[in-house]
């Protein structure tokens, strides 16, 4: 099918601009985007384990980054949780079941709807968690004490911003001595680089 | 061909009178060839060969190593272990990715820059002494080909690498030889 | 068995092979292959795992592409541009059509100028890519692979609808200077048969286009005797538009073309020595000085961050360009030490230099082959393991393998003599090559031996270069 050579051009022009809006979008957005946004997560840690939450506070089950972006872990302690994210997570325990060790040694299992949770849960309720956890992450240099005790929120939490670097799934445990269930304040494959 | 014909055409058929004779001319190609080769040779040699080996330091039980890999070596390059020994390398990259891999010991580490990385192998008591390689398993540039660094394990003697190149400069040598040679008698 | 004959002499007369390229969609089927791999590799580097060693598109980018396209010039010449996806993208934008012949081509059409009709940008635009590889590590990072890879696709649709046919793939794609070069080595061409039949032939449709099929996309014309591969991207479709018939494939010695110019090219040449000097010198002087040149520009440069880590980046480019230019000024040097041999008088250096500048490619190209062989033999599990990683998360490729298994095809030793075994068959045949040029150069036989040593003894101190420089912690 033959056509002038006008509307040749025509058409020609038109894929031209066409193109151009392409290519403009393209570079614009390359130009634009930068630097990758900081992610921030929330990591409380507690009497039995660690519950993590993204910068909006919606609870995750893992925190996973794209390598080379910048993380912020923000750990807090679980003295300052408001009430309703308290009784999230004592949701979760009754759900998931815990192991706890009662001192010498021994270690108690406590599976999902075990009916002795609810004597732990309320227990953990009059006496409050007052023992200091902390989040320690050794491959990333990450070692976080959050204050139960501190009169401020400054003073309670403790972060730590760095970048992503190393490609791998990462455990968080407990760095300071806690008392009884230390060895056992560990969440497997918590922090996931792709 | 008429005496117009050769001054018009563009190289002259032969030279009034020669630059040298051929023999000469294949002694001068030959000096200045084991100059050259003589030259890189004992470069790369003083470059590699010096190196000292490395021991590592004794932690606990274990020879620990601390390697850093940047483009396109590894620092210290030459370390010596000993067989049966627990050996643990703490490797991190100072420029951009790259790997650290020892294929007899099942070792294949991934370096992020600014990331330590540590590892512990048992060397196995009956790895046979001599030495093995250890090489970056990432692409990271022109030069990755030769981000190699060696690993000796007990008292091997000189190992066949050493001595490849040499045999190949012989070779390679004879290729040329060959071409001079069957050059020549063509050319008589 | 017949068939055999007709392998060095014309494959087009194999029953098979003629019907297949006579298929005018012969060519997509091979586009379409590499363009569904090319899209899987895209989507896995733009939205996988972040890593140069464990991204599916990224190993398959950086190892495979890149070893079956230097494997490529020892077997046809230019096979990737028969099936490169970018320039594909292009040509059907400017065709409007997969392969089937239409009327009108959408795009300006512009002649690419006279003046510009040559080398010298493509060479300049390989040189800084690969500089640029090195300093920024393109190769080593996701985002910057992808952002090459949008790059390439504009600039192909883009000088597809400004200048006529392929002009991308003649003259910008960053690959062309390289593996245009490197193709005249290859044992493969397509020339047309009998040249009487060309001359009594009207309408040239090998060039031009005709009814039912398109004129050569590289501009190449076959009618007139194309001389070498340079250009020839193996596409067949001057055999499909040729009304006699008139064009042969067949299979020829190696290194032919280097010696089939009547007179050389000057950007040719010197981008043979660049080409050749790249995985040599550039090489030794890499393993010789860059750890004490790093440690000097440390003193004196501000140490920066990686990429920006300033006495890397100087350091490298430093020894890099100082690689290169050292190639070109000992090849300037060996070609005057030619022409004294020679006795000849009103030649200058610089015809000698273009001229024998071509024998250093199948040194060059037998050293890249031994480079990469190194690099797939160092991670062959890795492929697999990579490739797993991708049908595990089919096709984002976000899952990480969990394992690189270290399964090195062979040992450190095995491999450098495999090496030096590739080495040597490379330096066999360079200087061959020589021994042609100086053939055509000087019929006299005492001449051109003469002007051959000097040449010979560059080739020598390359390829000395080359082993040497891999011999490095063995």
């Amino acid at each position: 099918m033959a056509i002038s050579e006008k509307r040749r051009l025509t058409f020609t022009a038109i894929a031209v601009i066409l193109l151009g809006i392409i290519t403009g979008l393209l570079l614009g957005n390359a130009f634009v985007s930068g630097a990758p946004p900081t992610k921030t997560f929330n990591i409380v840690a507690y009497h039995w384990g660690y519950a993590l939450y993204d910068e909006n506070w919606d609870e995750i089950e893992q925190m996973e980054v794209k390598r080379g972006t910048t993380v912020r872990l923000v750990a807090i302690p679980a003295s300052l949780l408001s009430q309703e994210l308290e009784e999230d997570m004592y949701q979760r325990v009754i759900e998931e079941g815990l192991s706890a060790s009662r001192g010498d040694g021994i270690v108690e299992e406590y599976p999902p709807g075990d009916p002795r949770i609810a004597g732990l849960i309320k227990e953990a309720r009059d006496k409050p968690d007052t023992a200091d956890h902390g989040v320690f992450i050794a491959q990333l240099n990450v070692d976080l004490s959050p204050k139960s005790n501190a009169s401020t929120l400054e003073e309670a939490i403790d972060s730590i911003e760095f970048t992503a670097d190393a490609l791998g799934a990462f455990d968080i445990s407990c760095s300071v001595q806690c008392g009884v269930g230390h060895e056992l304040l560990v969440l497997e494959s918590a922090f996931v680089v792709r | 061909m008429t005496e117009e014909d050769k001054k018009n055409q563009e190289i002259p058929q032969k030279p009034k009178r020669p630059y040298a004779g051929g023999a000469l001319l294949i002694a001068i190609t030959a000096f200045i060839v084991i100059l050259f080769t003589g030259g890189i040779a004992y470069g790369v040699q003083s470059v590699i060969g010096g190196g000292d080996e490395n021991e590592g330091i004794l932690v606990g039980g274990v020879r620990e190593f601390r390697i850093s890999a940047s483009q396109w070596s590894y620092g210290p390059g030459i370390i010596r272990v000993n067989p049966g020994e627990a050996v643990r390398f703490i490797v991190t990259s100072v420029d951009i990715t790259h790997g650290f891999a020892i294929n007899e010991m099942d070792v294949n580490l991934p370096l992020a820059p600014s990331g330590e990385i540590a590892h512990e192998v048992v060397i196995p008591e009956d790895i046979p002494e001599g030495t093995y390689t250890m090489y970056c398993s990432i692409f990271c540039g022109i030069g990755h080909p030769y981000m190699k660094g060696s690993i000796i394990v007990g008292t091997p003697g000189v190992g066949i690498g050493k001595i490849l190149p040499y045999a190949a400069t012989l070779v390679m040598g004879g290729i040329f030889a060959a071409f001079l040679v069957i050059g020549r008698r063509k050319a008589r | 068995m017949k068939w055999v004959k007709s392998l060095t002499t014309d494959l087009m007369e194999i029953g098979i092979v003629r019907r297949l390229v006579n298929f005018h969609a012969f060519q997509f089927f091979f586009i379409a292959i590499s363009l569904l791999i090319f899209i899987m590799a895209a989507i896995s580097i733009i939205f996988g795992v972040k890593h140069p060693g464990f991204n599916f598109g990224m190993v398959f980018t950086w190892v495979v592409w890149w070893g079956i396209v230097i494997a490529l010039f020892v077997v046809v010449g230019r096979g990737w541009c028969m099936m490169c996806p970018f320039a594909a993208l292009g040509e059907w934008l400017q065709r409007l059509s997969l392969w089937r012949k239409r009327e009108w081509v959408l795009g300006f059409n512009f002649k690419y100028p006279r003046r510009l009709k040559n080398l010298w940008f493509a060479i300049g635009f390989f040189v800084v890519f690969i500089f640029m590889d090195n300093g920024y590590g393109i190769s080593n990072s996701p985002d910057l692979t992808a952002g090459l890879i949008a790059v390439l696709i504009l600039g192909a649709i883009w000088v597809a609808f400004l200048f006529e046919r392929r002009t991308f793939c003649l003259y910008h794609c960053p690959l062309t200077a390289f593996i245009g070069i490197s193709s005249m080595m290859a044992p493969f061409e397509i020339r047309r048969r009998d040249a009487e039949v060309c001359r009594q032939c009207g309408p040239k449709a090998c060039f031009n286009d005709s009814e039912h099929a398109y004129g050569c996309p590289m501009n190449q014309y076959q009618g007139g005797g194309m001389d070498t591969n340079r250009d020839c991207i193996l596409c067949t479709e001057c055999i499909k538009s040729c009304p006699h018939g008139n064009i042969k494939m067949r299979f020829r010695m190696w290194g032919h073309d280097l010696w089939a110019r009547r007179k050389g090219r000057l950007d040719e040449a010197v981008g043979a020595v660049i080409i050749g000097g790249l995985v040599t010198m550039v090489s030794l002087f890499l393993v010789l000085f860059l750890p004490p040149l790093k440690s000097f520009m440390d003193t004196i440069l501000p140490a920066g961050v990686p990429p920006n880590d300033w006495p890397r980046i100087v350091s490298v480019g430093l020894l890099y360009l100082g690689g290169l230019a050292v190639s070109l000024f000992l090849m300037y040097g060996f070609s005057h030490l030619s022409r004294l041999f020679s006795g000849v008088k009103d030649s200058g250096t610089k015809t000698f230099f273009t001229h024998f500048g071509y024998a250093v490619v199948p040194l060059g190209i037998m050293k890249f082959i031994s480079d990469i062989i190194d690099h797939v033999f160092r991670t062959w599990g890795a492929i697999f393991d990579v490739v797993g990683a991708l049908f595990r998360d089919f096709p984002f490729n976000r899952v990480i393998a969990e394992e690189v298994t270290v399964k090195q095809l062979m040992t450190a030793n095995q491999t450098y003599l495999l090496q030096l075994v590739l080495i040597s068959i490379g330096f066999g045949l360079s200087l061959y090559v020589a021994y042609k040029l100086a053939g055509r150069m000087f019929p006299d036989r005492d001449i051109a031996f003469r002007a051959f040593l000097p040449i010979g003894a560059f080739i020598f101190v390359l390829g000395m270069a080359a082993l040497w420089a891999l011999s490095a912690a063995l």
